[in-house]
């Protein structure tokens, strides 16, 4: 009989369909959302030409990127020059999004913070909108003399409020102008020195004797007698057939804890290191913040202190050397842990988000993000880091009338110049600013890093 | 009055309704106030009322529910393709006019259709030679050599072939049911379908193919039959997709479209894209983005009357076709001659298999081949033909359902 045949085409129809409007509404509800907010999505241009995209400005209330309107034009001015490139990313049609414009696109649309029924009243309205501005914790004069504090050579620099981890200042050199980036988009883009990348936040780089804060602060809470023990330092050591060489192969002699921190002697923190072991090791690392990702305003790159294997790992490890990785932004934690008490503040980029009339709508609030460190061992290494600078390594960060603490680093990399490294803040008995400096393949971090330091904090406190 | 009739009342003042509201929002569109869309409207009002009385006076019993689903589904098309391009639209005026016209037509004089149906040796030849000359002087369009021209006129000969071929299998397959006779058809559908594949014309070979294996299993019921179509159909897919590489461009498309979105997937994208942006309720009319879209006003028209119109729309108008489906498969089982079932289950499958294959393929629910969307689509073969398939199946219907 036929009919029994037409009724099974019948229900295979029905079911055929059935399946479409389920994936339909399966398309709707759950795979949308991620559809739409790609960069191809043109519609997206379009909803921004009906808005006025906010403003970035820093914490004194400066514009640092506008939306200008002239007639029916409208276009989007930086100001601060290629200090703020790699930090404020630029707003492009053809080229997307990068930085704060990229990180906070929806607050400057507006389209986050307004409720549905506003922005649907808006749209019967006709109303053009304005977006949020965005309020950064950036001294944008600071962050003009740091950046000019390069001079054009590759490295980067962080300096933060350790009481609130407000980030004060972010630089990644060489940078570039954002008001530039339709005229030079090929040269950014293929550039060598990588302008668009920003260094303080997504650069990796071994960091060498700045890192010995972190086996000094472990030692200091685990060796009950450090302070009476004397190193033996002759230059170089020995681990497992390895010699590691002390800077220069200077022989420091016997020495205290205090003389080996101000000269910054590898025997001494080799020994700590083995003394330890892996495991006290890896737990400070991570007491400060390695291997853990921080929830940031950027994307950014997570340290890394990979566990060690071997006695020679964990000796290298202990000098910031061996696969040992940090950013800038974390080496500025590190310090921001001495500074302050102990305490690593969360650290921020994004104050606050306001509607054009001011109001602000969206306030951070400070919090404490780790406590890798007891008061007294903050107090105990910011002695010996006073004594760096006033006596040891970092002379070159000194400035007369503000006590200084600091720590260098000269990193090594393989066939190339060592990284400069320098991490610090001042007043040291009463800390306004951590810095993290690292000029790349600048060689001493004593030499070249510290005066950049020095330069960014005396800006500040001046 | 019947209950029938308040029914058709209530489902025409709503098509009405809806007709004016839309080209109402056309006409305001513009400042000054274009009247344009207003006469177009009040015209396409006009023919469906002309049509629905003709339908209602002359019909046996009065049957006016496919015209008006279909007009349904018409007057969304037509504000849609005006709202993309003016002067296409007045070109499908005049298309679903002269549609309407051969629906009634095929309607009163389709019940003559008796010694039609032992000449499916003739129809079926014909289908094969118009396939063939498609192929000889054909031109291309969008990919596919499918268009003739003739005296100035451009028309898809495989659309008019679509109404040869389902009257070719019914007449074939209503006494011709042995394997025998199934190897002989299948012969005929693989002779088609590869004409078809030549045109590079994917999606309608599809069609047929699907069509042919829905004829052999309504005329058999053996569920061999379609297990052996489908397996044939995946060899094929897979074969195809190894050798030609435009078959390649489609499947990788569907498989990963974020690959090369300015260019292998760049319908597809913009197809999804603006079905996401239109959301439950749509952005409103005219107030979409069909620029972004290529082919807007024939394949890809569900796209932006999704955008548009919103999602339960699209779902509005994917169970307006799926009433008409259902209720010639309701037609066929209700009627006992085996010429009527055949035809009825057949030529319903096969607009259902062209609506499927189109909303499928821009949704990217299956690989994307352009065919039209039936009745919505901009296009005058389409549109003809659509509306002979559904004059048939309504000239068939009458007397079957109550």
């Amino acid at each position: 009989m036929m009919k029994r045949n037409i009724r099974n085409v019948l229900i295979s129809t029905v079911l055929l369909f059935s399946l479409l409007i389920g994936y339909l509404l399966y398309f709707e509800i759950f795979t949308k959302d991620t559809l739409l907010t790609s960069d191809y999505n043109r519609r997206l241009w379009e909803e921004e030409n009906k808005v006025t995209r906010g403003n970035i400005v820093d914490r004194n209330g400066k514009a640092i990127a506008e939306t200008v309107t002239e007639g029916n034009k409208k276009s989007r001015v930086y100001h601060g020059g290629a200090s703020i490139g790699p930090l404020i990313g630029y707003n492009n049609k053809q080229y997307g999004r990068a930085g704060i414009e990229a990180a906070y696109n929806k607050e400057l649309l507006g389209m986050k913070t307004k409720d549905p029924l506003t922005l649907f009243k808006q749209d019967i309205l006709g109303i053009k909108g304005r977006g949020y501005d965005v309020i950064l914790t950036i001294d944008s004069d600071l962050q003009e003399t740091a950046y000019d504090a390069f001079g054009g050579e590759k490295g980067a620099a962080v300096a933060l409020n350790p009481k609130t981890g407000e980030i004060l200042a972010l630089v990644s050199s060489p940078g570039f102008d954002p008001d530039d980036i339709d005229k030079d988009w090929e040269e950014l883009k293929s550039g060598k020195n990588s302008p668009l990348f920003n260094r303080a936040v997504q650069g990796l780089y071994p960091p060498g004797s700045v890192f010995k804060i972190i086996p000094l602060s472990a030692s200091l809470e685990n060796i009950d007698d450090l302070y009476d023990l004397t190193f033996h330092c002759t230059g170089s050591t020995d681990v497992d057939g390895l010699k590691i060489k002390d800077y220069n192969g200077t022989a420091h002699g016997n020495i205290d804890i205090n003389r080996a921190v101000e000269v910054s002697c590898n025997s001494t923190f080799i020994n700590l290191g083995l003394r330890l072991g892996a495991k006290d090791m890896e737990e400070y690392a991570g007491k400060f913040g390695f291997n853990k990702n921080l929830d940031f305003d950027l994307p950014i790159k997570t340290s890394v202190y990979p566990g060690p294997s071997s006695k020679r790992e964990l000796a290298l490890s202990s000098i910031g050397q061996a696969d040992v990785l940090a950013s800038p932004l974390q080496m500025a934690m590190v310090a921001s842990a001495v500074a302050n008490d102990g305490h690593i503040m969360h650290p921020y980029i994004v104050k606050g988000i306001a509607d054009s009339e001011g109001k602000v709508n969206y306030n951070r609030q400070d919090e404490t993000y780790l406590l890798p460190i007891s008061e007294t061992t903050a107090q105990q290494i910011k002695d010996m880091m006073v004594n760096v600078v006033k006596k040891g390594t970092g002379t070159a960060a000194r400035i007369s009338g503000i006590t200084v603490a600091g720590k260098t680093g000269t990193a090594e990399v393989a066939g190339k110049q060592s990284h400069a490294w320098f991490i610090g803040f001042a007043p040291a008995d009463d800390p306004q600013i951590v810095v993290a400096v690292i000029v790349e393949n600048g060689g001493s971090g004593g030499k070249v890093a510290a005066p950049i330091a020095r330069h960014i904090i005396s800006e500040y406190l001046k | 009055m019947t209950k029938a009739s308040r029914y058709y009342r209530v489902m025409l003042f709503t098509l009405y309704l809806f007709l004016i509201i839309c080209f109402l929002l056309l006409a305001l569109r513009s400042t000054p106030f274009d009247p344009k869309p207003i006469y177009m409207g009040l015209g396409y009002m006009a023919i469906i009322t002309i049509g629905f009385i003709t339908m209602r006076i002359f019909a046996l019993n009065g049957d006016a529910m496919l015209f008006l689903l279909s007009n349904f589904l018409c007057g969304i098309g037509l504000v849609m393709i005006y709202r993309v391009d003016e002067e296409l639209a007045y070109r499908q005026f005049i298309w679903i006019a002269g549609g309407i016209a051969v629906f009634i037509v095929i309607t009163f004089l389709f019940k003559y259709y008796g010694h039609m149906m032992n000449g499916y040796k003739i129809i079926a030849l014909l289908s094969l030679v118009l396939l063939a000359v498609t192929i000889i002087f054909g031109k291309e369009h969008g990919g596919s050599t499918n268009w003739l021209m003739i005296k100035g006129i451009q028309f898809q000969p495989s659309e008019f072939v679509k109404i040869l071929f389902c009257l070719a299998s019914a007449s074939f397959l209503k006494d011709h049911k042995q394997p025998r006779d199934v190897l002989i058809y299948t012969g005929f559908v693989l002779m088609v379908v590869l004409l078809l594949f030549i045109q590079k014309d994917l999606g309608t070979a599809i069609i047929f193919f699907l069509t042919g294996i829905v004829f052999v299993y309504t005329a058999t019921g053996k569920p061999a039959y379609p297990a052996i179509g489908l397996a044939m159909l995946a060899v094929g897919a897979v074969a195809s997709y190894l050798i030609f590489a435009h078959v390649r461009v489609r499947f990788d498309a569907w498989l990963n479209p974020w690959l090369d979105v300015p260019g292998k997937s760049y319908q597809i994208v913009q197809s999804l894209f603006a079905i996401g942006a239109g959301g439950l309720f749509g952005s409103g009319l005219g107030l979409g983005h069909p620029e972004y879209i290529p082919a807007v006003a024939t394949d890809l028209i569900f796209s932006i009357m999704v955008e548009e119109f919103g999602l339960l729309v699209g779902l509005a108008v994917i169970i307006i076709y799926l009433l008409i489906f259902v209720r010639a498969f309701l037609s066929a089982m209700a009627s006992n001659n085996a010429s009527k079932q055949l035809l009825l289950t057949g030529i319903s499958s096969m607009l259902a298999f062209q609506t499927f294959i189109i909303i499928g393929g821009v949704t990217k629910f299956i690989p994307l081949t352009g065919v039209t969307l039936p009745f919505v689509s901009y296009g005058g073969s389409s549109i003809l033909t659509s509306f002979c398939l559904l004059g048939i199946m309504n000239s068939l219907s009458i007397g079957e359902v109550q």
